[in-house]
């Protein structure tokens, strides 16, 4: 519990304490806190906080997981935002890594003010309480009481005592969240994560502008960061919102004006064009390492010119990109988007409700996916289980669309089934792909001339090894579409969309 | 976990004041730290002023697993915390050979703070005895003060010796010389001599130095109060050593 007082003289504390306890003050030092986390919120979902404090000269890192425990770490050189591998080596970083994953700190809250430590010490002047009294703002001051483990009963006891003192106030609210406050923020305000909560019986055209404009705003959300190459899943998290907007115009877009979804269906596929070559080499750079944990006949250092030739690869697509996302084509596209989210003239008549859309879309999409699936065997092309993966998904977007009009149990079955198959044919395309990529970047190094040879044999291993994962998802695909057939998963589809599969 | 036992049968040789810095320095670069004092003595409870008093003491440590975690006590450092000395520690041999698998009870009950702690320093009582025994069995490396003597050749030999009849896992084993007086020409020609060719004796001296003493004055670990000062420079260096080493 912190206290919180208006008005509070300095003698006081020591008066109220005095029968018991010794008190030594600390000089007064301004506290600059700087509140990180990833963009997505990471830190905060697993219940943790980082905090980036200067007290004086000296700048340290602070964290505090979900159960309390505390560990810090000096952090003078530190530069934001930063990538995990920035921070100092040591148990701070394990476990900031552990939650942030590949995602980069960046500040999310920021408040100054004035501090003082008061050490609070008993007869065998031991300190068994450390009294923290922050100037936030006017007369109001900040006393955080922290205990010091085995002298829980005196910090109870301070507390006790410092409560008495009049004009002393519980204090009910947190720090980082005023400071979040103060910026127009809260904790969890961005998630990947679709989370639309959508109204049956709302006319659909109505809601297919809502949820265009959802994607809309999270791809606003992303800019920045991918403007500024923060980190790479600013990007991957902009094209998902494109993807599920190209989805959605695709498979719903026929409530919206003619025109509307054809611009939009030609543009947000130059937009997806736009930044697949920046993400494919960004998938590439993230997956070489564990890549190249399996080679054999190679040492992973031989692929070391090769890394070096993805990442020049990649500020040069990075640039275009950067060109493509700063340029009119781009801001008539979102202004165009804006406007439509914005409904409009909304016709908001002949397509019935949104329950009523669901229900039919999401029919049409599972149909498509088991009619497309049960003729594909061992000797299908290659194109055909693409053409299945792209069904999938368009599957699965409109299951996160409609999620809110759902039994969330129901849902949970049909996705958990539809993820499987996902990640069978995933694996099937995505190391086809990185494959012919493969072979086209040896082409690319071959003609540089400087390339070492051991390079491009490493290379070769690595295409070998794509080649098995990609047999390995066609031998495993029949039985993973048999266990997405089975009865009672395609019951749980039949619960959604109303499909009788007898 | 890591745990370092800092052991030596002779007494006085310096194991609780590097016990006491290393700890500390562990502490300050973020390590999540636990100082046991197991020397009945009590000098690193006193030196954090903390009262030398366990609930039960050698008996109920030794029985319950949940003793430990209940009685250790913060120190006035962040990150640092310490598991009294109680003077029924005296008679933790009694109470070890009173248990079954009596070498591997102190492993057993330090086990559970696993989660909470990164590093662990045992500071020993000096002797060879049960709880010695213990120590070396849970540690994963004995840090051994040896004073420049003659004599500390054939102790640290013998404690070799003992260590490597071990079955199965042995601790890493790294001594340093401590209470080391260059103006002396035995420390400066035994310090040379032992160091050469063996590989478990650190690169890093302990100096006989004032300031060491005045942490009892002080109550508080050399790098607090003489943050310059050469011996605090040396834990500094012996810490880096041992972290690199072991």
């Amino acid at each position: 519990m912190d206290l919180r007082f208006d008005r509070l003289g300095d003698d006081a504390i020591g008066i109220a304490l005095a029968p018991r306890y010794q008190t030594v003050t600390g000089p007064e030092v301004d506290v600059e806190r700087t509140w990180l986390d990833t963009f997505d919120w990471r830190l905060h979902g697993n219940g943790q906080q980082l905090l980036l404090a200067k007290v004086g000269d000296e700048v340290r890192l602070e964290f505090e997981s979900a159960d309390g425990h505390k560990l810090s770490a000096a952090a003078a050189r530190l530069r934001l935002p930063a990538s995990v591998d920035a921070l100092p080596p040591g148990p701070l970083q394990e476990q900031v890594s552990a939650a942030a994953g590949i995602r980069a700190l960046t500040p999310t809250a920021h408040v100054q003010c004035m501090r003082r430590e008061i050490r609070l010490l008993n007869d065998d002047d031991k300190t068994v309480a450390r009294l923290r009294v922050e100037h936030l703002s006017g007369h109001d001051r900040l006393f955080t009481v922290s205990a010091l483990r085995g002298y829980e009963p005196d910090a109870d006891r301070i507390r006790v005592m410092l409560g008495a003192i009049p004009g002393a106030d519980r204090n009910e609210r947190d720090l980082y969240d005023e400071a979040l406050r103060a910026v127009g923020r809260h904790a969890g305000d961005y998630s990947g994560k679709v989370d639309l909560q959508l109204d049956g019986d709302r006319p659909a055209e109505e809601t297919v502008r809502l949820v265009l404009d959802d994607f809309r705003v999270t791809l606003e959300a992303n800019l920045p960061g991918v403007l500024s190459d923060v980190d790479t899943e600013f990007l991957h998290d902009l094209r998902v919102a494109v993807r599920r907007a190209r989805s959605t115009v695709k498979l719903t877009g026929d409530v919206l004006p003619h025109v509307v979804s054809e611009l939009l269906q030609s543009e947000l596929k130059w937009l997806g064009d736009l930044t697949t070559p920046t993400r494919d080499l960004d998938v590439y750079r993230l997956s070489l390492a564990e890549l190249a944990q399996h080679l054999r006949a190679a040492d992973a250092s031989d692929l070391t010119p090769f890394r070096h030739h993805l990442e020049a690869r990649r500020r040069a697509e990075l640039r275009r990109l950067v060109r493509g996302l700063r340029s009119r084509r781009f801001e008539r596209v979102l202004n165009s988007w804006a406007t439509l989210s914005n409904g409009d003239n909304p016709r908001l008549t002949g397509h019935g409700t949104t329950a009523e859309l669901a229900r039919a879309r999401l029919g049409r999409a599972h149909r498509r996916v088991v009619r497309l699936g049960s003729t594909i065997d061992q000797d299908s092309p290659a194109e055909r289980l693409h053409d299945l993966r792209k069904r999938c998904k368009e599957l699965r977007y409109l299951l996160e669309i409609f999620a809110s009009l759902h039994d969330k149990s129901k849902r949970r079955g049909a996705v958990q089934v539809l993820k499987g198959l996902q990640e069978c044919l995933g694996d099937f395309q995505d190391s086809e792909v990185q494959r012919l990529e493969l072979r086209r970047f040896a082409a690319e190094m071959m003609e540089t001339g400087t390339t070492p040879p051991a390079t491009i044999l490493a290379m070769g291993e690595l295409a070998a090894q794509l080649h098995t994962v990609q047999q390995r998802a066609r031998e495993e695909f029949l039985d993973t579409f048999q266990t997405f057939m089975k009865d009672r998963n395609q019951h749980s589809f039949a619960q959604l969309t109303g499909w009788s599969p007898g | 976990m890591k745990l370092v036992a800092t052991y030596n049968i002779k007494g006085g040789v310096g194991k609780t004041s590097t016990a006491v810095n290393l700890a500390y320095l562990a502490a300050r670069e973020g390590q999540r730290t636990l100082l046991c004092d197991l020397d009945p003595q009590g000098a690193a409870s006193f030196l954090f002023r903390i009262k030398p008093k366990v609930k039960g003491g050698a008996r109920a440590l030794v029985r319950r697993a949940t003793t430990a975690a209940a009685a250790i006590k913060a120190t006035d450092f962040d990150n640092l915390d310490l598991l009294p000395a109680d003077f029924s520690y005296r008679n933790m041999d009694l109470e070890l050979d009173s248990q079954k698998k009596s070498t591997r009870r102190i492993e057993r009950l330090l086990r559970p703070l696993a989660d909470e702690y990164d590093v662990v320093f045992l500071d020993c009582p000096p002797s060879i005895s049960l709880v010695s025994e213990n120590i070396m069995q849970a540690a994963d490396a004995l840090l051994v003060p040896l004073i420049p003597a003659t004599l500390s050749l054939r102790t640290f030999e013998q404690l070799t010796t003992f260590v490597a009849g071990f079955d199965g896992r042995r601790p890493a084993i790294l001594a340093f010389f401590s209470m080391v007086d260059r103006r002396k020409r035995l420390h400066r020609t035994v310090v040379e001599e032992m160091a050469d060719g063996r590989p478990n004796i650190a690169r890093t001296v302990i100096p006989a130095a004032s300031v060491i003493e005045q942490m009892a004055e002080h109550r508080a670990p050399v790098p607090v109060f003489a943050p310059r000062s050469p011996a605090a420079r040396c834990y500094d260096a012996l810490w880096a050593e041992l972290q690199r080493r072991t």
